[in-house]
């Protein structure tokens, strides 16, 4: 296997396919960071480009856009607090409010460095353990998910700073949302009111882009700055950065890193829940939760190394199994497989001088990001000095695209429209838009991690039995109690503390 | 209008919401129906339990009002010229929608400055941008949008 | 994947470009309803599947039926297949059906979707050979082939296409052809072990009905040139499609045959309200 490692090594090395890969990468990032582009369209944009290419070039150009477009999404969170794509959520949190303290920098370097290092430790595990690991990911059946998705959805005590009942609200109505469209149980379609472009219920990405960035831009118009937010040039902040993050945010990195490998392993789980959890797990354990969503450093190296981690992660069932482990994996496939190339253990036997070029390149390309992403960093940042209502406009104008895009459909458009007028006022009153999005993307992985469990269930029996003795679910079930019990204990434990203090 | 009565406001909203959801289900065949009714259920709940707290909230949050800095007809302005402006796309096509859309927000926002500069950067921005997203969308990207009787 | 296939040789054949959007949605609802909506002119054309097109409007409005498409030909004709987990502990065929009767309900078998392919064949075998699974649908066929290869449901009623890249973890019982497949002659049919469900998934190529029958007979000769070259040929072969061409003409009288006895099926079965 090593001597394939290492032809492996010298083959994405060469000076094309290192060119290509910043060309992807640079692509990749500009997708993300533009609202309403997703990873997915990008890879999909370029797959017949590969078809002239030789293999390796081919998947190396693909990763490279998959890795850039996923970091991308961090700088919109970070600048116009607008997630760029979906996984990018989270880092909106905590971005955004550094970006109005005049920090955009150190915000969009943590954002970039920490990308870059999920990017290299996700990979690891596509390295080493691919097929250990896949055939892990196969134990998860329905229950899994549907706990999964449970636990998901704890999140939302974390992402409501304040008003828990009102994130619960916003995430209960992200959960009916869901069920619009058609219902995977029986195939007919339900809540659609007879009208037919409901059919396939609220697409994601559009109803994102319309809570985020449209009432983004009714945010802007509703107050006096002429900016969108002071931006002060952080002289020296890449060695500031690199030093804060390798001595106090050592932790969070490897752990996000860890919880986005896992999560992107799971077939249709992905990157868009891995950074929420890892997002959660900071906060759980971090010194200073309070800071996490007021712009603390931590949440956005929570967010976005989990993230990247999931780009590489998602593939090992890929490669494995044939199974894509997201949406972009399900693209690569059909890459691989206009190429000839079958997933499976011939991959890494037959092919497995290009499947190696493939995975190294990976590597390469995480550590070229660092780069790309700086020029880019350098060149976004710029959006701070343009006056909010140009920001606006343009942001809208792209809000409207990049909905359209999606399936080139105008009623997402107007998902995203009647989503931004509502998410605006929501928003004032203090329901945030992230618990409604958290519930619209569990909803369905929930409902039909239920239903299924449900059938199966029935038929072997016991329904009870399935859904609460298999191990991995017990395990699930189990983190689920603690994440809704433990912010309840520290509160407690911080009121005791505060009493003793003011009693003695 | 104060927090408190925001709150009671949204729990009509939201409950007026819920019925029409509930009432939709019972078409649902069991055992189908599990899912989506505990949903509308949990939703209620939660409706309830708004309401109840919003009763007990301490008086400085409730009397907050949300609404006071905003500058609503600003706002007004922004919401329904987007409202028109995607209306419009379908029946006068994207870009040359977009154009105009760009060009009279920018220009409206920024003051409505009579000064030929300032009609001009407006216009010619939003010109600029738009031909540049063209060139990324429509020919690099190959994303269509919508023609209507323009481009 | 296989209309990528076509985008590869479609030069050879056509003088201008080809650009393939993509609709996801709904099985392929949303695509379908497009097509059938988009303007007769000639130059939308969109892959069509079978028997989803005719099912699909059983269970929802959709804004097409069969009739909304002019069809320019078939490509692809995919049959269900039989197959367990290699390490499972049913042995065959009939091992499977005898505990099915046995104990009714008690089976599980992953479709993808409702109203599907995979759906049809499975209440057919269930009707013809007196059984009842309980069907768990899955939303695509990675997650139904994750779940059988995770011993989460104890057989699936997939298609060739869906199986090939996994045959090295599953044990096929049957297919359901005519006679052998070409591609897998070793996989008995299962006409031959005494159970008539012959069904397949097709796809083709369509445009909107409605469209001028010269441009329609343009595309039909067009295709049929396309199918038949040799480098195409030896593609779909090496993805595991398993390609069959058929006429418009032809593709449309099989399908709307096709389409009577699937609506009876579901009807018998009560799944169409």
């Amino acid at each position: 296997m090593w001597t394939d490692v290492l032809a492996g090594l010298v083959n994405a090395l060469t000076p094309v396919n290192l060119l290509i890969m910043s060309l992807a990468l640079a692509g990749g990032i500009i997708i993300g960071t533009l609202p309403g582009l997703t990873a997915t369209m990008g890879v999909a944009l370029l797959v017949p480009l590969t078809f002239a290419m030789e293999p390796a070039t081919g998947l190396l150009m693909l990763g490279a856009m998959y890795c850039g477009a996923i970091y991308g999404g961090a700088n919109s969170a970070i600048l116009i607090n607008v997630p760029g794509t979906p996984a990018a959520v989270c880092t909106t949190f905590d971005g955004y409010p550094l970006t109005q303290k005049g920090k955009a920098d150190s915000a969009l370097f943590t954002a970039l460095f920490t990308s870059v290092i999920g990017g290299i430790i996700g990979t690891i595990p596509l390295l080493l353990f691919t097929k250990p690991l896949a055939m892990a990911a196969l134990k998860f059946g329905p229950p899994e998910y549907f706990w999964l998705a449970i636990f998901g959805l704890t999140i939302i005590s974390a992402l409501s700073s304040g008003n828990l009942i009102k994130g619960l609200l916003g995430g209960t109505l992200g959960l009916l949302l869901a069920t619009i469209g058609i219902d995977p149980s029986t195939g007919l379609s339900r809540f659609t009111f007879g009208s037919e472009h409901l059919v396939a219920g609220i697409t994601l990405v559009p109803a994102m882009i319309g809570f985020f960035s449209m009432s983004m831009v009714l945010g802007l118009m509703d107050n006096d700055q002429t900016y969108v937010a002071k931006y002060e040039r952080e002289p020296g902040v890449i060695p500031r950065i690199i030093g804060q993050m390798l001595r106090h945010t050592k932790m969070v990195i490897f752990r996000s890193s860890i919880i986005g490998t896992i999560v992107g392993i799971l077939p249709g789980a992905g990157g868009n829940i891995a950074s929420f959890i890892a997002y959660n797990e900071t906060k759980r354990f971090s010194k200073q939760a309070d800071q996490l969503g007021k712009g603390s450093l931590e949440g956005i190296a929570a967010s976005e190394s989990a993230n990247n981690a999931t780009v590489s992660s998602s593939l090992i069932p890929l490669l494995a199994l044939g199974i894509p482990g997201s949406p972009v994996a399900a693209v690569l496939l059909g890459g691989l497989l206009v190429h000839g190339l079958l997933p499976g253990p011939r991959l890494f036997t037959e092919s497995a001088v290009v499947t190696y070029t493939f995975i190294v390149g990976l590597f390469v390309a995480n550590i070229l990001m660092l780069f790309v992403g700086y020029a880019g960093m350098k060149l976004f940042v710029r959006v701070l000095s343009v006056p909010n209502y140009y920001v606006a406009g343009v942001v809208m104008v792209l809000s409207v695209i990049g909905s359209y895009a999606i399936r080139n459909d105008m009623v997402d458009v107007y998902i995203m429209l009647i989503a931004g007028l509502i998410g605006y006022v929501f928003n004032k009153v203090d329901i945030q838009p992230g618990p409604i999005v958290l519930g619209l993307i569990l909803g369905t992985i929930a409902e039909i991690g239920f239903f299924q469990s449900w059938l199966i269930g029935q038929a072997q029996g016991s329904i009870w039995a399935l859904f609460f003795t298999r191990p991995i679910s017990v395990v699930l079930i189990l983190m689920t109690l603690i994440s809704i019990i433990s912010p309840i204990i520290a509160d407690w434990k911080k009121n005791k503390t505060e009493k003793d203090g003011t009693a003695a | 209008m104060s927090m408190r009565q925001i709150n009671f406001l949204i729990a009509a909203v939201l409950g007026l919401v819920i019925m029409i959801f509930y009432l939709a289900s019972r078409d649902i065949t069991p055992p189908s129906h599990v899912y989506p009714l505990t949903i509308i259920y949990l939703l209620g709940f939660l409706v309830v339990a708004m309401l109840v707290i919003n009763l007990f909230i301490p008086g400085a949050a409730a009397t907050v009002k949300p609404f006071a800095n905003t500058k609503k007809l600003r706002l007004m302005g922004v919401a329904v010229s987007s409202v028109v402006y995607i209306v419009s796309i379908q029946q006068l096509g994207f870009y040359f929608t977009s154009v105009i859309f760009l060009f009279l927000f920018t220009w409206i926002l920024g003051g409505r400055s009579k000064k030929a500069r300032d009609i001009l950067t407006s216009a010619g921005v939003s010109l600029a941008v738009m031909i540049l997203i063209y060139l990324g969308f429509n020919l690099f990207l190959k994303v269509p949008t919508p023609a209507g009787i323009f481009i | 994947m296989q209309l990528r296939l076509v985008q590869k040789y479609w030069r050879e054949v056509f003088p201008n470009n080809l650009i393939i959007v993509h609709r996801p949605g709904a099985g392929g609802e949303v695509g379908f309803r497009e097509l059938a909506r988009s303007a007769p002119d000639g130059y939308t054309l969109g892959g069509v599947n079978m028997p989803h097109i005719y099912l699909q409007p059983l269970a929802r409005n959709t804004g097409f039926t069969l009739d909304s498409f002019a069809y320019i030909c078939q490509m692809v004709d995919d049959p269900q297949v039989i197959a367990v987990q290699k390490d499972s502990p049913i042995r065959d065929l009939a091992d499977l059906i005898s505990r099915a009767q046995a104990n009714p309900g008690r089976l599980t078998v992953g479709n993808v979707g409702t109203f599907t392919g995979h759906h049809e064949t499975t209440l057919l075998f269930q009707h013809v050979t007196n059984t009842r699974f309980t069907v768990i649908p899955y939303v695509g066929a990675a997650d139904q082939l994750a779940a059988v290869r995770g011993r989460h449901v104890d057989f699936i009623i997939s298609n060739l296409s869906d199986v090939t890249p996994h045959l090295a973890d599953l044990r096929v019982f049957a297919i359901s052809t005519e006679t052998r497949h070409r591609m897998q002659p070793t996989w008995p049919t299962l006409k031959e072990l005494g159970i008539p469900v012959v069904t397949s998934i097709t796809r083709g190529v369509a445009a909107p009905a409605g469209i001028d029958p010269a441009i329609l007979r343009y595309y039909r000769e067009g295709f049929a040139r396309l199918s038949a070259i040799p480098a195409y040929k030896a593609d779909m072969d090496r993805i595991g499609q398993s390609f069959a061409y058929l006429s418009g003409e032809d593709y449309e009288a099989n399908s709307k045959e096709a389409a009577v006895r699937g609506e009876n099926l579901f009807r018998r079965f009560g799944l169409i309200r």
